[in-house]
């Protein structure tokens, strides 16, 4: 064990800690998922990943801006993304959010899990056979 | 402190004002954007603002949540960058130590040395000095009893004292919660060929309640069992000796063991390490009147005079010493008078009792080894010292090498904080590696001191533990920050363009030769120092092995015999028939041992010098009282009549006791001189008479003088001593048989040990030593000091020249161009040298004077543990100055050498 790895240990030791102390819930957890999903196509600034959201669901999805700021402060906590100030193309000056290396492994991961759901979730919803009362 | 909390939250509010700043930037940037898309949707500005906040949700609360949250993250983030850059400066130092291989090993081995000894010397002290002894409950309470009789003189403590002074102070239960009383004894365990040798302690019962010891099994005496009575045998076993012959069976209580030819049943063990309140080991505790015959119980009481024990009490609560101390005056004056003696000579004697606690720093004052230890203390942190300015030195060198990396690292812009950071991790890297060292050395070494300062028991132990271990890294700490300093703050304060445009030919600035030069000189008078000490030491040693001791040990040995199975004491009460057999076993004995060939002569005797000796009182006709010297008595032999010839003392005047001093034959006696010129002052004592015992016994004849021999110390006071023949010697039977050899005492000692051992079946384990292997304990302080003193002398001596050889050599390196051109133009080889290693000389050279002043001042503390010698003496500095002369040459040689041989051409093509 070299003083380095020591060093390394602790960190992620920290770390961790601080990530297991904060359980999510479902709902949460599908927001980071989502914001995680708009970053992965570029970086992004908060603006422009509401309005991803709001144009891929044609604004059927009932999120508050604020909620996404959460998620986005969440995942900077947890460290699966990293902002930085920039300038829009106005020039103006904006927080700018780019997904982490663990971003991108939480999304791969995150996103295997709720396919796998819905298609059980769908699977037992589908009726298999045409209801004879209906008719 | 406060301004340290004061920072802490300081900083805590400049990170809260900036990340909400940050929150509410976004924020405001995401209305303002939301805003301009509602607008462009064709909404007026007013409901796209509305819209907006809307859309939002609650911005208050969201802004005070994101706030908490991103605070949280920035501390976090501050954590991880600290723990970043404390791995980068690691990985730095570690690259730095690997990349110059040979200035780590020299600094961590230096270090390792330094500290090593630092922690083995404080593992002893600990023991001897910090530690009161193990298993004693609260033992500022525990006090040992002494006495001093201050009208008859008061320098001397009387700590052995008799069981009517212990049964005196027995009846105080209002001051003393329990009175043990102890006696050491040698026992054997065993019998036939498998007789071995042990280390018994008898006490009473209230001897563990007073040091409040419980034992890892089984039980203590009970007051049946030890108390004034005889009951049947029992023991409980010491904890080494346990785990040594019994395996640590847990199974022993109850077993029963032969000791002195006795079963005794085990009915307990000590806890480990317990050794009562003294330091020597202890194999079975037995019971306080083990072996004794109910006759010799029942006059126990009535030998107030017969000092042989130990006595140790518990002060009741709120008793303080003193008070305890006056109760057990009156206490004592009360017995005495019980038994007879008058106001008058009460007062005459005005006997003072002095009670000294447990606690080492009381207990243990006066022990010579633990002064010895202090000094030792005192020596190897001057190692220590000298170790960092050796270790000082190399960072120097090094740090001179290094200013152009430094330099590079300010021009990129690495903050000085960090910078001396970095440095100091460095030094600090280093002393704990050398720490590490330290303590395997500690390990070594303290097994080696503890083994010749400390008894067995306690060397048992391991040598390292917990408080070794803290100090050990404490050490490193200091040593540490001690020789990180300095190097750090000249790097930092060097000249940054200077240094770039140096490169890699940087020179010594004359600041930090200066130090370099200083450091040397420290280094020199730290050795200097300890030269001195050492000669101080070995010549106190030599002296004190020329001190006459009145008897030649060198070819006589003697063996301390039990034959009735009883613990050996003068007064046995034994009946008339049991005495004579013994004395007659004894005499076959003396036989035997002087049958041997290559014996001379042999003897019996109650006692062997050094061995301890009996006092007695006496009374001298046409005399109110008797007169003795400071150290107490008078001590009286009953020998036989080649003793004198057997340990070789002198006769002054008169003759030897011979084979007619029988006991129906008139009664003599042999006083030494001491006693002679005490008692009959510029008379011829032989003829006198002296009455032994009361004024009403009979006279017995001084027949002779014999010169005076030593007690129980090499350096101690006369003291009155008187022979009497061991065949008058009524109630006394002999306990040691004594011989002396032509040849070497050491060959015949296993044969006479065989012949005496078969000669009488059922003989306790015959235990033959030289008569010298009773005196060399005796000079263990002195042989410790020299031996001590000595080594650290050494270590310091290869330090310093070592430190001398580094600096010189590193000049040289240095300097090679300017040689290359001084030759070039002409300089001889000798002016060259004469150059190189002249300021490392006159460093040395100052350090020497500076050293003997140093050791001038500091002789005070010494001067009590020398003997009979004095810094003044010439052969001391005879001894020290070519030493270091020499030393300083040899160290100084082949970096003159090797600048004597600087090749110019190559020199100067060298840039």
């Amino acid at each position: 064990l070299t003083p380095c790895s020591a060093a390394d240990t602790l960190k992620t030791l920290y770390q961790e800690s601080f990530v297991s102390s904060e359980p999510l819930s479902v709902t949460k957890g599908t927001l980071d998922v989502v914001v995680l999903r708009a970053l992965a196509w570029r970086d992004m600034h908060g603006f422009e990943i509401v309005a991803w959201i709001e144009d891929g669901t044609a604004n059927a999805l009932d999120v508050t801006d604020a909620a996404v700021y959460q998620a986005l402060y969440r995942m900077e906590r947890r460290g699966l993304v990293k902002a930085s100030w920039g300038t829009t193309e106005h020039n103006r000056r904006a927080r700018y959010y780019r997904m982490t290396a663990r971003g991108r492994a939480h999304l791969r991961d995150e996103t295997r899990r709720w396919l796998q759901y819905t298609d059980l979730v769908t699977g037992l919803l589908r009726p298999a056979v045409p209801s004879p009362r209906r008719r | 402190m406060r301004r340290r909390i004061t920072r802490g939250v300081d900083l805590e509010l400049d990170r809260r004002d900036a990340v909400t700043r940050d929150v509410d930037d976004e924020i405001a940037f995401h209305l303002r954007a939301r805003v301009e898309q509602l607008v462009a949707q064709g909404y007026s500005r007013e409901t796209a603002e509305a819209l907006a906040v809307a859309r939002f949700g609650p911005v208050e609360a969201s802004r005070r949540e994101l706030v908490t949250s991103a605070t949280a993250r920035s501390r976090h983030m501050h954590v991880v960058d600290r723990l970043e850059a404390l791995r980068y400066d690691l990985s730095h130092s570690l690259r730095q130590l690997a990349r110059s291989r040979l200035f780590s090993a020299a600094v961590i081995v230096t270090l390792g040395l330094g500290i090593g000894a630092n922690a083995a010397v404080f593992g002893a002290i600990d023991q001897l000095l910090l530690r009161p002894p193990a298993h004693v409950v609260d033992p500022g309470r525990v006090v040992t009893v002494a006495f001093r009789d201050l009208h008859r003189d008061a320098s001397h403590v009387q700590r052995v004292l008799s069981f009517p002074i212990y049964k005196d102070l027995q009846r105080e239960r209002g001051t003393f919660t329990a009175v043990g009383i102890s006696r050491g004894v040698a026992v054997d365990r065993g019998s036939g060929a498998d007789v071995k040798p042990m280390t018994g302690l008898l006490a009473n019962a209230a001897y563990f309640r007073a040091l409040g010891t419980r034992p890892v099994l089984g039980r203590f005496f009970s007051d049946d069992e030890a108390g004034d009575a005889s009951s049947a045998p029992v023991t409980v076993l010491g904890y080494d000796f346990w785990q040594r012959e019994l395996g640590g069976d847990t199974g022993v209580l109850g077993r029963r063991l032969v000791i002195s030819g006795t079963p005794h049943t085990v009915i307990g063990v000590a806890p480990e390490a317990f050794t009562g309140a003294g330091l020597a080991a202890v194999d079975a505790w037995l019971p306080l009147t083990d072996g004794m015959s109910a006759a010799t119980i029942a006059s126990l009481a009535t030998q107030r005079q017969t000092y042989a024990y130990s006595v140790l009490a518990r002060l009741a609560p709120g008793v303080s010493p003193l008070v305890a101390a006056a109760v057990a005056t009156a206490a004592l004056e009360r017995g005495e008078r019980a038994d007879g003696l008058t106001d008058a000579q009460l007062r005459e004697q005005g006997r003072n009792v002095e009670l000294t606690s447990l606690l080492p720093r009381e207990a243990r004052r006066d022990v010579p080894e633990a002064r010895v230890a202090e000094l030792l203390g005192a020596v190897s942190l001057l190692v220590l010292l000298l170790t960092c300015a050796n270790v000082m030195n190399l960072q120097l060198a090094r740090g001179i090498r290094r200013r152009r990396e430094v330099a590079v690292r300010v021009a990129l812009g690495v903050d000085r904080a960090r910078l001396l950071r970095q440095l100091a991790l460095d030094c600090l890297l280093l002393s704990l590696l050398g720490g590490v060292v330290g303590v395997f050395v500690a390990g070594v070494g303290g097994r080696f001191m503890r083994a010749t300062l400390l008894d067995r028991s306690v060397a048992a132990l391991s040598s390292v533990d917990s408080r070794v271990l803290a100090f050990s890294i404490a050490a490193a700490l200091f040593t540490g920050v001690l020789t990180g300093l300095i190097p750090a703050f000249d790097a930092l304060r060097s000249d940054l363009l200077s240094a770039l445009k140096e490169g890699a030919r940087a020179t010594d600035s004359a600041r930090t030769s200066r130090i370099r030069v200083a450091l040397l000189g420290v280094q020199g008078a730290l050795t200097t120092v300890l030269l001195i000490g050492t000669g101080l030491f070995v010549l106190s040693l030599r002296r004190i092995e020329a001190v006459p001791l009145g008897f030649d040990p060198s070819h006589a040995a003697f063996a301390r015999l039990n034959t009735t199975g009883r613990h050996s004491s003068p007064f046995s009460n034994d009946t008339e028939e049991e005495q004579a057999r013994t004395r007659e076993q004894f005499r076959r004995l003396m036989d035997v041992a002087r049958a041997t060939p290559g014996v001379t002569a042999a003897a019996v005797a109650l006692t062997a010098p050094f061995e301890g000796g009996y006092a007695r009182g006496i009374a001298i006709p046409g005399r109110d009282s008797t007169p003795v010297t400071r150290e107490g008595g008078p001590y009286f032999n009953a020998v036989s009549g080649d003793y004198f010839n057997v340990i070789g003392t002198r006769i002054v005047s008169g003759r030897a006791f011979t084979a007619s001093d029988q006991a129906a034959a008139p009664a003599v006696l042999i006083v030494n001189e001491t006693a002679a010129a005490l008692w009959w002052p510029g008379e011829n004592p032989v003829g006198k008479c002296v009455r032994l015992g009361d004024p009403t016994d009979p006279c017995a004849t001084v027949v002779g003088v014999v010169e005076n021999t030593r007690r129980l110390k090499i350096v101690e006071d006369a003291f009155v001593q008187l022979f009497i023949p061991i065949d008058q010697a009524s109630q006394l039977t002999p306990s040691v048989v004594l011989f002396r050899t032509a040849g070497s005492v050491e060959n015949l000692i296993p044969v006479v040990q065989r012949r005496l051992q078969s000669a009488s079946a059922g003989l306790p384990y015959v235990n033959v030593r030289p008569l010298a292997a009773l005196i060399a304990p005796r000079m263990r302080a002195w042989t410790l000091g020299a031996a001590m003193f000595g080594a650290f002398a050494c270590l310091a001596l290869v330090l310093a020249a070592f430190g001398l050889y580094s600096v010189l050599a590193y000049d040289i390196a240095q300097r090679r161009q300017e040689l290359g051109i001084r030759r070039a133009l002409g300089a001889s080889t000798g002016a060259l040298v004469t150059q190189v290693v002249r300021r490392g000389l006159t460093a040395v050279g100052v350090g020497l004077a500076v050293g003997v002043g140093m050791a001038v001042a500091a002789h005070g503390v010494v001067a009590p543990l020398l003997f009979q010698t004095s810094i003044a003496d010439v052969r001391i500095y005879a001894l020290v100055v070519p030493t270091v002369a020499v030393v300083s040459l040899l160290a100084t040689a082949f970096p003159a050498w090797t600048a004597s041989r600087v090749n110019p051409s190559l020199a100067l093509r060298g840039e």
